[in-house]
């Protein structure tokens, strides 16, 4: 079984060179996770950036001063080790019950039933997850009760989702566990909450309509921390408000 | 090149890592100038790029890709990481690199060097427009909106010849990817 809504060939190629953002990035790899067929395109996508590489231009690049035989394989316990979470994650395939996209489990800690949700609204929780300060866009995790509407988040910014479990619909489609949206535009259409199990579901949310916010890249760090002790207050309420 | 790796990996072969250094360091230091690093920056990620090829050449020969194609991925991940702008998410295990690579590929009849020299093949005779969007994604880095802004077109446009280079390089590879 695979999920039955995919990444676009143009999101995966850029996903694959490196050119999404962190949020982008987070949902994008989380749906591969899941998905043989994207994976599968993926890897087509990376062979395609091996061969530009082999085309790209040059720059002079002096030879490595170091001694090659104490970089080998003895010396691999030295490298700076991956920041990962170890968690015991069968690799049984999609779809996998009660466990969230490797990826996003490294990443966060969690397992699904482990999320700790605030409320934001009747019928609809979230959980931000952390991205490096800096990082453009935002990643949640949302549960919204069965029946409920789903949050629209800033009006233009492109939004990403992947349901985690359960399902949402819009007026033309349905979204169930593992299926991978993509709403360039924001999500102007009503989307609510599947009837039996209502919905969890990953969002990242473009920082802003542009791809690219300038203003943001020249605070300072401690503007940045201010913001972000604000977070969870005003600019949240901004986001939520009007939603419904 | 493959045989450069086992070399590599098999005998810690210093003049076989030294034609793949000459061959693919130069450009991952080019590719990491153009994406925005300063010269110093670009040299370290090319240095640590081919320093990972001599280290992790072993895992290489498990995964049976192509050199280019694992150098490629190694420089983006090591530039992702080095901007901190960004998580490294594909940053997979190498078990998982493994699990990725050997099952997921359609089972054509096409051998993965075939599949190689076809996309190259398929890469030469794109419009130059497509051409473009293609090197502007994978050796400037550039995102949608950016590339919109470098080439003076709309955004639909820049996805639309995105769109249409990967097909024509899939549809020379057989699948329907």
């Amino acid at each position: 079984m695979i999920p039955h809504q995919h990444i676009s060939n143009d999101l995966l190629m850029s996903y694959a060179a490196g050119g999404l953002d962190s949020a982008l990035s987070a949902v994008a790899a989380a749906h591969l996770d899941w998905c043989p067929k994207c994976r599968a395109r993926y890897a087509r996508m990376e062979m395609l950036g091996g061969l530009m590489l082999e085309r790209a231009p040059v720059a002079s690049l002096s030879e490595p001063g170091v001694d090659l035989a104490s970089h080998s394989r003895a010396q691999k316990a030295r490298n700076k080790p991956t920041v990962h979470v170890d968690l015991d994650y069968p690799r049984t395939g999609f779809p996998m019950e009660s466990y969230l996209p490797l990826p996003i489990a490294r990443h966060t800690g969690f397992e699904r039933a482990t999320i700790p949700w605030r409320q934001v609204s009747p019928g609809v929780e979230h959980y931000p997850v952390p991205l490096p300060d800096n990082a453009d866009g935002e990643v949640q995790f949302i549960r919204v009760e069965r029946g409920h509407k789903l949050p629209r988040h800033v009006s233009e910014s492109a939004e990403a989702t992947l349901v985690l479990w359960g399902s949402y619909s819009t007026a033309k489609q349905e979204f169930v566990s593992g299926d991978f949206a993509d709403f360039e535009q924001g999500a102007s259409s009503e989307r609510v909450a599947g009837d039996l199990e209502g919905c969890i579901y990953l969002v990242a949310i473009e920082s802003h309509p542009r791809g690219q916010n300038p203003i943001k890249r020249f605070l300072s760090p401690s503007l940045r921390q201010l913001r972000l002790k604000f977070h969870h207050s005003e600019s949240v309420n901004l986001i939520w408000l009007g939603r419904f | 090149m493959p045989d450069l790796i086992q070399r590599i990996a098999r005998d810690q072969d210093p003049q076989a890592f030294r034609e793949l250094f000459l061959k693919f360091g130069p450009r991952v230091k080019a590719m990491m100038m153009r994406q925005g690093a300063d010269a110093e920056t670009a040299e370290e990620i090319a240095q640590d790029t081919m320093m990972a090829v001599w280290r992790k050449a072993h895992l290489f020969i498990e995964n049976k890709g192509s050199v280019s194609t694992w150098v490629f991925t190694i420089a983006r991940n090591l530039r992702i990481d080095r901007l901190r702008r960004n998580v490294v998410w594909q940053d997979l295990e190498p078990e998982l690199e493994k699990l990725v690579s050997e099952d997921d590929l359609p089972d054509v009849a096409l051998s993965r060097n075939e599949v190689r020299e076809r996309m190259s093949a398929a890469l030469e005779t794109l419009p130059p427009e497509q051409y473009e969007v293609v090197q502007l994604s994978f050796i400037e880095g550039l995102s949608h909106h950016e590339i919109s802004e470098r080439i003076k077109a709309p955004l639909g446009t820049v996805k639309s010849r995105i769109r249409l280079a990967y097909a024509k390089i899939r549809d020379v590879v057989g699948d329907d990817l």
